[in-house]
């Protein structure tokens, strides 16, 4: 074994704990253990200042950090950000009860753990193995951090060759190795090998993603779903289950598992990220709105801030509102919106494609509260950075399409889409464009329809029956015509032949917009007008000897 | 709230609080001069043995919940050398052998055969032993052993028909120990333990795990 005090005299140490004691007791130990060069740290915050700004070769954290990051969340951003050296070690300081997620990490999983309480000698003890273990390893950690997967495995399996006692962590690397090369079936092959001497979660965890992985999802499902009746606070495993179920197609499902992953750890970002779009996909919004905030909030100092955060938070916010509502939730949510939408102008400026999305989900907004100025104003911001974008995406000038179609520019709408259609594009962006296309065309019925049956109703209070029924009859003759419009063309008819004579071709019209309009319920709005239109042309009809 | 989480839950506090309480003693009694130590001592002693105990309820409260206690790689020669750190306080009189070695490997979960090596040698100090030896074999699963030179059980308690040897105690210590030894499973394995009395007097407790 080695010897410590030698061992730790020239490594770097990182020392992290929320309690000022418990930091100087550590602080102190590792001193008189024979640690020389050591930082403390107070809140994840400040350790991730210090890991990306200096190389260490110890991290000693606690687990558990109050408010801020947990040590298991500064291991997986170190890690995420390239900031650790498989040759680093990086061990978690925890309480008994933490020791299970602490362990069941596959990906971001921390070197070792110490468990709390404990006195020097024991601290002594577990990093005397800790480090003895390290130094096996040295060469295949080192042949990791160089990226020579295919030497580390190869050297990991001498090491297990040589000393047995090995298996665990070896197991572990090899694992992890094996994966990242795709060679899943030797993967499980030293997974099974594990399980057959010794019972650990992160095995079984290892052996269902291989089988997913292989194909065999539905065997992967179950192995998960068994490990977890066993370990139901084991984290990982909601994870993996909810992406396998992804892949069997089952959204709601994997949302149901990612939602128990969250409520059981919290404050991972990358979680609730997954679990925002998830969830907006599957159209639940108010668990997508919860998810976007905690992962903008949590990622907000640190490497995972992300605008794709910000963007989903206030699409989903957009889906939640309603428009014309006054209620507190409402002005809580749009100002919520906006304070993301404000965020990303502070923060993103000068990224045109943030800020053009940005400008369009804000536009977005402003259309779905009814505010046509802002909203013009919004879709104007994007079209002056969709202008100075050398190659905007067939997606950006869709977006743009859209936006122009929501503030009534439907000029510039069908110009753009004429020129998409010249440039051509991938199926799914041509499906998108029709769609579009399509409800650009209704807008633009709709509004002339409206125009027309405008004009309609002002010749009728003049009592110009012929004119107004020469503009009702065109509304008319658009399928997209409403109830009101029918209804008006057969009242400015009846008007007519009141007041002048009876006219067949005009008791025939109004039979066909009758059948056009169909049945009409009690409830509604307009079921009086509509039975007394039907009464007076029914005695019409009489009248007219039909 | 249940009444046993209720209990649980006050039980775990006085486990934090008699850690904080013991720390605090240690670091007053490092600022003393020596001559007064025997007046700290006893009550440093009791406090020990208070803190053992309660993390004995605790984890018997948890082992009744069915926790789920991770096993992981451990080395029997740190962990009885815990114990005997943790208990060596109260019985300054009794002399310990850590007779493991030092690549003797298991798998279990440190914190319960922590407390199990405690409740063996608490046993063997309440029978009078002046010499408690630790040994351990890693040939076949793993099996821990404690030997001592105190006054030996029972034969009633070695036939199985009564619990404790002690006058008054409840049998909870081996109790305690046997479940720690059973909750460390290795497919349908479970761990055991074997109570014998030394030809040279004496008890030996052995923890057998998978």
């Amino acid at each position: 074994m080695i010897n410590l005090e030698l061992a730790l005299k020239d490594k770097r140490i990182l020392v992290v704990d929320d309690l000022v004691e418990a930091r100087s007791a550590l602080k102190k130990m590792i001193t008189i253990l024979g640690a020389t060069q050591i930082d403390t740290a107070t809140d994840g915050r400040e350790a991730m200042e210090f890991i990306m700004e200096r190389e260490y070769d110890i991290v000693l954290s606690d687990y558990n950090l109050g408010k801020g990051k947990d040590g298991q969340q500064i291991l997986e951003e170190a890690r995420y950000c390239n900031r650790l050296r498989a040759t680093a070690l990086f061990i978690l300081v925890t309480g008994e009860n933490a020791v299970e997620m602490v362990m069941g990490a596959l990906e971001y999983e921390p070197d070792n753990y110490i468990t709390k309480p404990f006195t020097l000698n024991m601290l002594r003890e577990r990093l005397t193995r800790i480090l003895s273990t390290k130094l096996e390893l040295l060469q295949v950690d080192t042949a990791i951090d160089l990226g020579e997967t295919d030497r580390a495995i190869t050297l990991a399996t001498a090491v297990l060759d040589k000393n047995p006692k090995l298996l665990i962590p070896v197991t572990r690397i090899l694992g992890k190795l094996y994966i990242r090369q795709k060679r899943y079936n030797e993967a499980i092959k030293v997974y099974s090998e594990l399980l057959n001497k010794r019972s650990v979660s992160w095995a079984r965890l290892g052996q269902a993603i291989c089988m997913h992985y292989l194909g065999d999802s539905r065997s992967a499902l179950a192995l998960l779903k068994q490990t977890l009746i066993a370990h139901p606070m084991y984290v990982q495993c909601y994870d993996w289950a909810a992406t396998i179920m992804l892949s069997l197609g089952d959204s709601k499902g994997a949302q149901k598992q990612l939602e128990k992953a969250v409520e059981i750890s919290p404050k991972a970002v990358l979680r609730q990220m997954e679990l925002g779009k998830l969830a907006y996909s599957n159209e639940d919004y108010p668990v997508a709105e919860m998810a976007f905030e905690q992962a903008i909030r949590l990622g907000r100092h640190s490497c995972y801030k992300h605008s794709g955060n910000y963007l989903q938070f206030a699409h989903t916010i957009r889906h939640e509102l309603k428009p014309g509502e006054q209620s507190r939730e409402q002005k809580m949510r749009v100002e919520k919106a906006f304070r993301a939408i404000d965020e990303l102008r502070q923060d993103y400026a000068g990224q045109d494609n943030i800020m053009f999305e940005t400008s369009i989900i804000e536009g977005k907004t402003h259309t779905t509260l009814n505010d046509e100025d802002k909203a013009r104003a919004s879709a104007r911001r994007a079209e002056e950075i969709l202008q100075r974008m050398t190659n905007p995406t067939d997606e950006q000038q869709l977006q743009m399409t859209e936006a122009y179609i929501d503030t009534g520019q439907h000029v510039k709408a069908k110009q753009l889409i004429r020129k998409l259609q010249q440039q051509g594009m991938g199926s799914n962006e041509l499906s998108q464009l029709q769609a579009l296309e399509d409800n650009l065309n209704k807008v633009v019925i709709r509004d002339h329809t409206a125009a027309l049956n405008a004009r309609g109703v002002g010749h009728y209070e003049k009592s110009e029956f012929t004119e107004a029924i020469a503009a009702f009859d065109e509304a008319a003759s658009y399928e997209e015509a409403g109830v009101s419009v029918l209804l008006n063309a057969i009242q400015a008819k009846i008007s007519l032949i009141e007041n002048t004579q009876i006219d067949v071709g005009q008791l025939k019209d109004c039979y066909r917009y009758f059948q056009r309009i169909g049945k009409i319920g009690s409830n509604d709005d307009r079921y009086e007008r509509y039975e007394r239109l039907k009464g007076t042309f029914m005695r019409l009809k009489r009248a007219a000897g039909l | 709230m249940k009444f046993e989480h209720l209990v649980g839950a006050v039980v775990h506090d006085l486990k934090n609080q008699l850690q904080a309480l013991l720390d605090y003693e240690q670091e007053a009694l490092a600022r003393i001069p020596k001559r007064y130590h025997t007046h700290l001592d006893p009550i440093l002693q009791r406090t020990n043995r208070l803190k053992n105990d309660t993390m004995q309820m605790v984890t018997l409260f948890r082992l009744e919940q069915k926790s789920h206690f991770p096993m992981d790689d451990a080395w029997p020669r740190d962990t009885a050398a815990d114990a005997i750190e943790a208990t060596s306080l109260q019985y300054p009189g009794i002399r310990f052998s850590n007779d493991i070695g030092e690549d003797c490997q298991g798998f279990y979960n440190e914190t319960l055969i922590h407390l199990a090596l405690i409740t063996l040698i608490t046993n063997s100090a309440q029978a009078g032993a002046t010499h408690i030896r630790l040994t351990a074999d890693d040939s076949n699963g793993l099996t821990l052993c404690v030997d001592d030179n105190g006054h030996g059980f029972d034969n009633a308690v070695l036939a199985g028909e009564k619990d404790t040897t002690k006058q008054e105690g409840s049998g909870l210590g081996l109790f305690f120990v046997e479940l720690i030894a059973s909750h460390h499973k290795q497919g349908e394995e479970h761990g055991s333990i074997h109570i014998a009395n030394r030809k040279e007097g004496g008890a030996s407790v052995s923890i057998r795990l998978p």
